[in-house]
């Protein structure tokens, strides 16, 4: 059984590569053979001959687009992850200009917006608790976490998020019925749109902080001398202070969330956001189009390719550690082509890489901070000319 | 049947590189080693023989040589004076890659002659003993040891045919 060996040429045709991802594109398929052929040339051929297939190269060639396009758009997915998150699937952004978005940030804030109580994404419960007459505390899981139905614990753990037992609004007491009345208590009244002053009254321009140290006077007040308006949640017992007296039932309203609303992290915003982009794993970017990259592209898979078919050169002639040779044994060069191979590799990964770095969105921001301040140093040592006027 | 180690492909990609290595007759391209050799089989039916069996008066025949591709192991000359005045004598190992001789089907054996540098050798010895992967069916090589014979005692004669 005859070796098949390089012959000199090659002659690409459709599905003559693995995988087959670029055989459509007119110029891969154009310049494969041209590849292959130079390829060929740089390990020695025809002064040597080459123990690999037409295949063998298309099959390099192919990896190294792959392997060029993966690194260039890991970079890319890196630089726009925060951009992309969220994001529809169904869009291909390979070869795709891409503008920053707040989204992302938006999305980890509403989180403390949750907890601030400012929007969010967690819904919030009211319930009514019926006070009654010398009963200070209040079981929770009975009056709402054990409870089933719509807005109810159903069970879970729940999250108090406020209590609504309070005094009255100091505001309502400003107008204290003992201090007489007077027209400068009229005038606060109409300027807050309680008053029902007729025309021609008198008016007195009050600061505002004036009305605000009253109300806080009020509040410390209430505070100091008389028994506030305040809770204790312990063991899932709210118990009110001061209890309530009055021989009538009051209300008393809490404001929750379910823990587990709060804790859920598969938290989608709309119905049609399930299929968004949540890591590098389904941001769309796929294999680029051969034709779309440029000549610097272009070298730099050349030369991985050649790194490539080396690497399997080296493992073609190194699977025995030597070769019989009549009477004799030859050791050939493959585990040195796989260390080249290994180092070239090494390399070119690396510089596309570095190159990469450079080019991300902070590395230019910071490239172009740092000319303009070199630009902004060079033009201060211009001389001012003196006007005379 | 070839075992898992060295199976048919491996014997033909080792062949390949003995083929580039040592040479091949049916390719044109100069090998590495390029160790040329003319064989000559003896040719029995043509050789007088007398009534002991040995050659006759006019010596062995020898049928037209072939050249072969092989690695030499030439030992030194040695230099032994009698009588009859100084004698030149080598000793050298023809090493034939076994395949090589399958396709062309020729086998070297006991009596062929061998011409190299400028001497024919007789060869006194084979060998077959190469096995690689230790697989019989891996036989790689052919040794034949060949003593220094005096081109007076053989009807050769070198023709511009080579």
């Amino acid at each position: 059984m005859a070796v098949v060996l390089w012959q000199g040429s090659s002659s690409f045709t459709s599905d003559d590569t693995p995988w087959g991802l670029y055989d459509d594109d007119s110029s891969f398929s154009s310049d494969v053979d041209k590849f292959a052929s130079w390829a060929a040339r740089r390990l020695g051929y025809p002064i040597t001959a080459v123990e690999l297939t037409s295949g063998s190269f298309y099959a390099c060639f192919e990896e190294s687009v792959s392997e060029y396009s993966a690194q260039v758009n890991q970079f890319n997915i890196k630089d726009n992850l925060l951009s992309l998150k969220g994001q529809s699937t169904g869009s291909n952004l390979t070869h795709k200009r891409l503008s920053n978005t707040m989204g992302e940030q938006i999305f980890l804030s509403e989180t403390y917006g949750s907890e601030a109580g400012v929007g969010g994404q967690v819904e919030t419960y009211t319930n009514k608790i019926t006070l009654s007459q010398s009963v200070q505390e209040y079981d929770l899981n009975e009056l709402i976490a054990d409870l089933s139905g719509s807005g109810a614990g159903t069970g879970g753990s729940i999250e108090v998020k406020r209590v609504f037992y309070e005094s009255d609004p100091a505001i309502t007491r400003y107008f204290d019925p003992y201090a007489g009345t007077g027209q400068q208590t009229n005038n606060m009244l109409d300027a807050f749109g309680f008053g029902g002053s007729s025309p021609a009254i008198t008016f007195m321009l009050q600061p505002v902080y004036a009305d605000l140290l009253r109300v806080q006077a009020i509040e410390f007040n209430d505070q100091v001398r008389k028994s506030a308006y305040s809770f204790e949640i312990r063991n899932n017992k709210l118990k009110i202070f001061p209890t309530w007296t009055s021989d009538s039932t009051g209300s008393m309203f809490i404001e929750w969330s379910r823990v587990d609303d709060r804790d859920n992290v598969l938290r989608t915003r709309y119905s049609g956001s399930a299929d968004t982009i949540s890591d590098i794993s389904n941001a769309p970017y796929d294999n680029m189009k051969y034709g779309h990259i440029n000549d610097v592209g272009k070298q730099w898979i050349r030369k991985y390719g050649l790194a490539l078919s080396k690497e399997l050169l080296g493992m073609v002639r190194s699977k025995y550690g030597t070769i019989p040779i009549p009477n004799s044994e030859v050791s050939l060069d493959g585990e040195t082509l796989r260390a080249e191979a290994t180092a070239e590799k090494e390399t070119l990964i690396e510089q596309l890489r570095e190159m990469l770095d450079q080019t991300s969105q902070r590395a230019l921001l910071e490239a172009d901070q740092e000319a303009s301040e070199h630009l902004q140093s060079k033009l201060n040592k211009v001389p001012i000319p003196i006007y005379i006027g | 049947m070839a075992s898992r180690f060295w199976p048919v492909k491996d014997t033909d990609l080792a062949k390949h590189f003995n083929d580039e290595l040592v040479g091949n007759l049916t390719k044109d391209d100069c090998s590495i080693i390029g160790q040329e050799v003319i064989l000559y089989r003896i040719a029995p039916y043509d050789t007088q023989t007398n009534m002991y069996g040995e050659a006759g008066e006019t010596g062995k025949v020898y049928k037209a040589g072939v050249k072969l591709f092989c690695i030499v192991d030439s030992q030194d000359f040695d230099w032994n004076t009698d009588e009859f005045g100084p004698d030149t004598r080598q000793d050298v190992s023809f090493h034939f890659q076994r395949d090589m001789l399958i396709d062309v089907n020729f086998r070297p054996d006991l009596g062929d002659v061998v011409s190299w540098n400028d001497g024919y050798f007789e060869i006194n010895g084979t060998n077959e003993n190469q096995l690689i992967g230790g697989q019989t069916g891996n036989n790689w090589t052919i040794s034949c040891t060949a003593h220094l014979s005096r081109i007076n005692t053989l009807n050769i004669e070198r023709t511009r045919a080579f």
